[in-house]
């Protein structure tokens, strides 16, 4: 090989390299990166979409809404989020979320209205920020072929009896049933005192030595429950423990008695979304009757609309309480903290403790 | 032209480009990161400031305190493992294999796992260890155990394997090269002279690979207290490093500007500690010639 | 500097041991003790390789003994994964931008800091070597900071970037172990005989430490093929393999990984391989 062609080489691979690196850069029509859960965009239900509108979705996985948050404070660039309602207004507050324009929106008039009324959804102002996707319980779940007892109370956790044998999620969100078991459940999760904060917080690392360890994603968290490492944990009500039950695990949901936490998600675009065209086609396709029971009946989720009776059995439907939105109203549900810098500083000195 | 400018502009149109890139790059992202150290959190974001609240809060909150005793502790305790289990593999491959294809092979077996990807290393470790993992499966088919053993996964000791194990390479590396150097005819002398194999071993082997077991723990002590990923797979509910305080900082704690003065923390630990060994190394080192 | 180059230096072992001993000792029995300690020690390094590469072929989805049969789908299944697969694109390219921009900036560098004096070289030596000397993850939050300074999105680009300045330390840290013995005598007949700089460099320099910097780009590919800590704070939404490994392990989608990483594992011995092979080849004396 003479020296020229291999100069020649050398600069072609640099002009794949630069010409590879700009490609990247400039983001692909027709694609939507979505940073999400794991249940909100899975293949199996919007396959078909994609491949009739041509928008390609490019899911990227969290465990917590804080990974949410921090991933797009760092600046990484996604086109729609799906945080929860405790999370929406911090990142509209951090300036990286588009008002959604709801005269492109065909679904949202036909979603529960508490839920499209929901301080997370729509601000005092009347501006809708993010669009409701689903919603439920932060329950309790326990192996009965491992448990002898019947469960209804989140002191479980701080039972000695299953030493080794609990999990908890790794998010902030743990200090709230903690507290409404240490002060009662009038107390406001939201809004505690730093003299309750380290309570809480004291509780829970005197909890560390019943703990085997921390749950992040739910397929880990599966997996964790199918290979007999844990037997009592709080869950995602509906998803983990559906699929448990599909591999032969009898594992169950409770509500302890200290009352649960409910949760509900919704699609935000962000700033930097690019082609919304399909932006908007994804949030129309994702509150449809199709897309809504796509994702509940993969999820366990309860949808937020209450079309999803036409895909639904009558036990589906009612299980997830599809037939009476006010449920919601009977978990604790979340909103964004008083101080969240302050319960994630204090979910992190109970996670660095010995 | 006078030499002197030539060899001048030479200097420059050779070193343009790199000089660009490290002053450019490295020493400012250096400089970002130190200044951000002085910044203030204001969830979620954080202002320009200059104050030293972060290194205040560092030194004086327990968490940080307690995280960076855990770190240290772990990280010896696995350089100290990796050290018992790799020494005696190279002073076998240095001093007992007499063939040289064989001391080859040998050599590049050590070296191989060096190279093969860290994230799958940890997590092997995890399969291995788990209440339903390899290693429990094994011990129940064999029947040498009647239930799984717990205490295997998800606790401290675990992580100080998977990290030793990951750390082995690098602490044999350069303990292979000192065993390396040391002259047969040494140690034949001080067998000649009446020494025991234990006492030659002790007082002329180990004496003269001392800069290699220096470098050898430096290099793995500074990759077992920098990961992050062992505490994740394997470690359980206390076993946050520094690193994944950092993690955290940057993560969803949204405090960059105290992840940013960990990390100058760090920084400052790590450039004292090589430059102690450097000065360690020479040191010890023997003159044979 | 020992430090850095026998983190990065892939050499063989020293001529000085490989001499033929002079007579042959009986094996004692410290010797046997000796032997199977370290055969303990090489069980334990590739205990969990293999235990990695047995059950990517297991039916089971549990990694638990007893084997349950043989299978190829969990290879199947990770190679029809397009997110993988473009996330191996990804890594493939970080690499070869990785080898391009380390050599740009790292063979001119080591030849400064060998061949020049000037003021804060000192100072530039350790700034240049403490990329490598010092935990990926510091490197990663320094530029974290940086690009977000600059407002800079994060992407393939900054990956490049980052891996661009970690893989230049490694290639001057190589070449510094080379330089330090090579006759400058061979360059100055070179001058002698009339040649340019540019042209003793291209002639005589660059084929005397062509294995030297063969070594280090095998080294950059597979360092590259491999990073995490460095790359996890800097790839924004774009996933190497290292990175949809990791995701995949967080969300304990298990066997697959298996498979995959046992591919990983064989590419990364087949090119540790291959270079020791061409390192050791020949000598670059002439």
């Amino acid at each position: 090989m003479s020296r020229n062609t291999k100069l020649k080489q050398l600069a072609a691979a640099c002009a794949l390299g630069a010409a590879t690196s700009l490609a990247a850069v400039q983001a692909n029509a027709g694609e939507l990166s979505l940073l999400t859960w794991v249940s909100y965009a899975d293949e199996s239900f919007t396959a078909d979409w994609q491949e009739a509108t041509g928008c390609e979705l490019k899911p990227t996985l969290v465990g917590s809404n804080d990974e949410i948050i921090a991933k797009i404070a760092a600046g990484d660039r996604y086109d729609l989020v799906s945080p929860s309602v405790d999370t929406t207004t911090i990142l509209w507050k951090l300036g990286k979320i588009a008002p959604i324009d709801t005269g492109k929106l065909e679904h949202f008039q036909n979603l529960y209205e508490n839920l499209q009324n929901n301080p997370g959804i729509t601000l005092e102002d009347g501006t809708v920020i993010a669009q409701p996707n689903a919603w439920g319980s932060i329950p309790m779940m326990y192996r009965t072929d491992k448990v002898d007892e019947e469960l209804d109370s989140i002191a479980v956790i701080f039972d000695e009896k299953y030493a080794g044998r609990i999990s908890l999620w790794d998010d902030k969100s743990n200090i709230y049933p903690v507290a409404r078991y240490l002060f009662g459940t009038d107390v406001n999760v939201f809004d505690l005192s730093d003299e309750q904060l380290a309570e809480v917080q004291q509780k829970l690392i005197e909890q560390k030595k019943l703990l085997r360890t921390y749950w992040s994603q739910a397929g880990d968290h599966i997996n964790l429950a199918a290979n007999g490492e844990i037997w009592i944990s709080n869950t995602w009500g509906g998803y983990q423990v559906a699929e448990l039950q599909a591999k032969g695990i009898p594992m169950v949901e409770y509500l302890p008695k200290e009352l649960a936490d409910g949760w509900m998600d919704g699609w935000q675009i962000t700033t930097d979304a690019q082609d919304m065209e399909c932006v908007y086609q994804w949030l129309n396709f994702a509150a449809s009757p199709e897309g809504q029971c796509g994702m509940s009946l993969f999820s366990g989720f309860s949808a937020a609309s209450p079309l999803v009776e036409s895909c639904m059995s009558e036990e589906e439907f009612t299980g997830r309480h599809q037939h009476q939105p006010e449920y919601i109203d009977s978990l604790v549900l979340w909103r964004e903290p008083a101080r969240p810098a302050k319960m994630i500083e204090v979910w992190n000195a109970v996670k660095a403790a010995e | 032209m006078s030499r002197r400018l030539r060899t001048a502009l030479d200097f420059f149109a050779v070193f343009s480009l790199p000089a660009l890139w490290w002053g450019g790059i490295v020493l400012g992202s250096l400089g970002v990161m130190a200044s951000m150290s002085f910044w203030t959190q204001e969830f979620p974001t954080f202002r320009p400031d200059f104050q030293f609240g972060n290194y205040e809060e560092l030194l004086t909150n327990n968490q940080y305190v307690v995280v960076i005793a855990r770190s240290v502790r772990i990280a010896l305790m696995s350089c100290l493992f990796s050290f018992l289990i790799g020494f005696p593999l190279v002073y076998f491959i240095v001093f007992k294999v007499e063939s040289r294809a064989v001391k080859l092979l040998l050599y590049m077996g050590m070296l191989i796992p060096l190279w093969v990807s860290y994230v799958l290393r940890s997590y092997t470790w995890k399969t291995i260890l788990g209440t339903e993992g390899v290693l429990n499966s094994a011990l129940l088919w064999l029947g040498i155990v009647d239930e799984p053993v717990m205490f295997f996964l998800y606790n401290q000791y675990a992580m100080v394997i998977t990290i030793g194990y990951i750390c082995m390479p690098l602490m044999m590396l350069p303990i292979y090269s000192s065993l390396d150097k040391i002259p047969r005819s040494l140690i034949e002398a001080s067998r000649d002279l009446g020494a025991n194999s234990f006492h030659t071993f002790l007082n002329v082997t180990l004496r003269l690979a001392i800069p290699g077991i220096i470098a050898g723990w430096t290099l793995a002590f500074c990759l077992a207290v920098g990961d992050f990923v062992s505490p994740i797979l394997v470690g359980g509910p206390s076993a946050n490093m520094i690193a994944n305080v950092v993690l955290t900082q940057y993560g969803m704690a949204l405090n960059w500007p105290l992840g940013a003065a960990i990390t100058v923390v760090l920084l400052v630990i790590f450039v004292i500690l090589l430059s102690a060994s450097n000065q360690a190394e020479r040191v010890g080192k023997v003159n044979i010639e | 500097m020992a430090l850095v180059s026998t983190m990065t230096g892939v050499s063989v072992p020293g001529a000085r041991s490989i001499l033929p001993e002079r007579r042959k000792k009986p094996t004692s029995a410290t010797t046997s003790f000796v032997m199977i300690l370290a055969c303990c020690s090489l069980v334990f390094l590739y205990l969990p390789l293999i235990v990695l590469m047995v059950f990517s072929f297991n039916t089971n989805d549990l990694t638990v003994f007893p084997l349950t049969g043989f299978t190829f789908s969990w290879y199947e299944k990770a190679f029809q994964n397009a997110f993988m697969m473009e996330a191996l694109f990804n890594s493939i390219v970080v690499a070869f931008a990785a080898v391009i921009i380390a050599n740009a900036v790292g063979i001119p560098t080591a030849f400064a800091l060998m061949r020049w004096d000037f003021p804060g070289k000192v100072a530039l030596q350790r700034i240049v070597l403490m990329p490598i000397s010092l935990p990926a993850l510091t490197l990663g939050i320094c530029l974290l900071n940086y690009f977000t300074f600059w407002g800079v999105s994060l992407g393939l680009h900054t990956i490049m970037i980052g891996h661009g300045t970690l893989m230049s330390s490694i290639v001057v840290a190589n070449l510094f172990a080379r330089l330090t013995y090579f006759d400058r005598r061979i360059e100055e007949a070179s001058a002698d005989l009339g040649a340019t700089p540019l042209e003793t460099f291209w002639y005589v320099t660059l084929p005397n430490i062509r294995t030297t910097l063969i070594g280090s780009c095998m080294i950059i590919l597979i360092v590259s093929f491999d990073e995490l800590a460095l790359t996890y704070f800097i790839n924004g939404n774009t996933n190497t393999l290292p990175m949809y490994i990791w995701s995949m392990m967080r969300q304990g989608i298990t066997p697959e990984i298996n498979a995959i990483g046992s591919c990983v594992i064989f590419a990364s011995m087949l090119i540790v391989g291959v270079s020791i092979y061409i390192l050791s080849r020949k000598p670059e004396i002439r």
